[in-house]
């Protein structure tokens, strides 16, 4: 990822940057959720989470990544000073609540992502959708299952569908460090899921587990190959790639 | 903000071999340096081997 001159130069200008080897950082490993690398966050000054992902990325993902996440975290105060006048705006709820979603906060996003959701007419079917699926996300994060609840009766009045939802609990077993169970209910996921946006997500994570439960790298190629051709130009297929290059 | 152009100045003889980002060693590094120069950082995890 850092080859790139200009890019490490841009970066140099604009963040700190420390590499930090999990496998002798654990504690800061396990402060930051680190599930597979490269895993990468942008933290604050106090290190409070602001973005985090995982690797690799291209030079100019990685950049738009950054970007993103230095302009969301510029106008995080000024969005927070909006909502104390209008605490129940809908759009100003839905940032805020993408925000901490991005920064793993899900008690926060939870907490915002709901008022968004009570906040939105009938006539925003395709926001509803991208609002309640995060929600349901954040609530399967945040081990809340009423709000979770919420967000896929909230999905069905939608029309939209709740297999990312799905998918996140899958992705917290994983995190709990059940690889092998994990790994069957990707397998499901996608079968059941194939057409799903969420696929390739899946298929990713399907790899991952495969590895993380057996050590062995044969089942995580098998998964990734798999992602690349039936996806090429999705992101978690450019991910797998940049890996299996190597 | 002196510290800081400083700090991107001598960026390219402390950097790794393979590339000329010019790494923190610590977190509690990365840090201190955030607050003297309001960046954000950015923290790569990886796992050796």
């Amino acid at each position: 990822m850092y080859p790139d001159d200009a890019f490490a130069m841009w970066l140099n200008q604009n963040f700190i940057v420390a590499r930090l080897d999990v496998t002798k950082e654990a504690t800061l490993g396990k402060k930051y959720g680190v599930a597979w690398t490269p895993w990468l966050l942008v933290v604050d000054e106090n290190g409070d989470t602001v973005a985090q992902t995982v690797g690799p990325l291209s030079a100019s993902d990685y950049q738009g990544w950054l970007d993103s996440a230095q302009m969301g975290h510029a106008g995080f105060q000024d969005t927070l000073k909006m909502l104390s006048v209008t605490p129940d705006n809908a759009d100003m709820n839905m940032i805020l609540g993408k925000a901490y979603f991005q920064a793993g906060n899900w008690a926060k996003a939870v907490e915002h992502l709901t008022v968004a959701m009570k906040g939105l007419g009938p006539d925003r079917a395709e926001t509803c959708n991208e609002v309640c699926s995060l929600l349901g996300r954040a609530a399967v994060r945040k081990g809340d299952e009423t709000a979770a609840k919420v967000a896929t009766d909230c999905l069905a009045k939608c029309k939209g569908s709740d297999a990312a939802v799905t998918l996140e609990r899958t992705h917290v077993k994983l995190a709990s460090g059940d690889a092998a169970g994990a790994q069957k209910e990707y397998e499901a996921f996608v079968k059941d899921h194939a057409s799903d946006p969420c696929a390739p997500e899946a298929w990713y994570w399907l790899g991952v587990s495969s590895y993380l439960a057996s050590h062995k790298p044969e089942g995580l190629m098998d998964a990734w190959q798999k992602l690349i051709a039936a996806a090429p130009d999705n992101e978690w297929a450019k991910r797998a790639s940049m890996t299996v290059a190597k | 903000m002196l510290r800081c152009a400083l700090a991107l100045l001598v960026a390219a003889p402390l950097a790794f071999a393979e590339s000329k980002v010019a790494w923190k060693k610590t977190y509690d590094e990365a840090l201190s340096e955030a607050k003297s120069c309001h960046k954000l950082v950015v923290l790569d995890f990886f796992a050796e081997g």
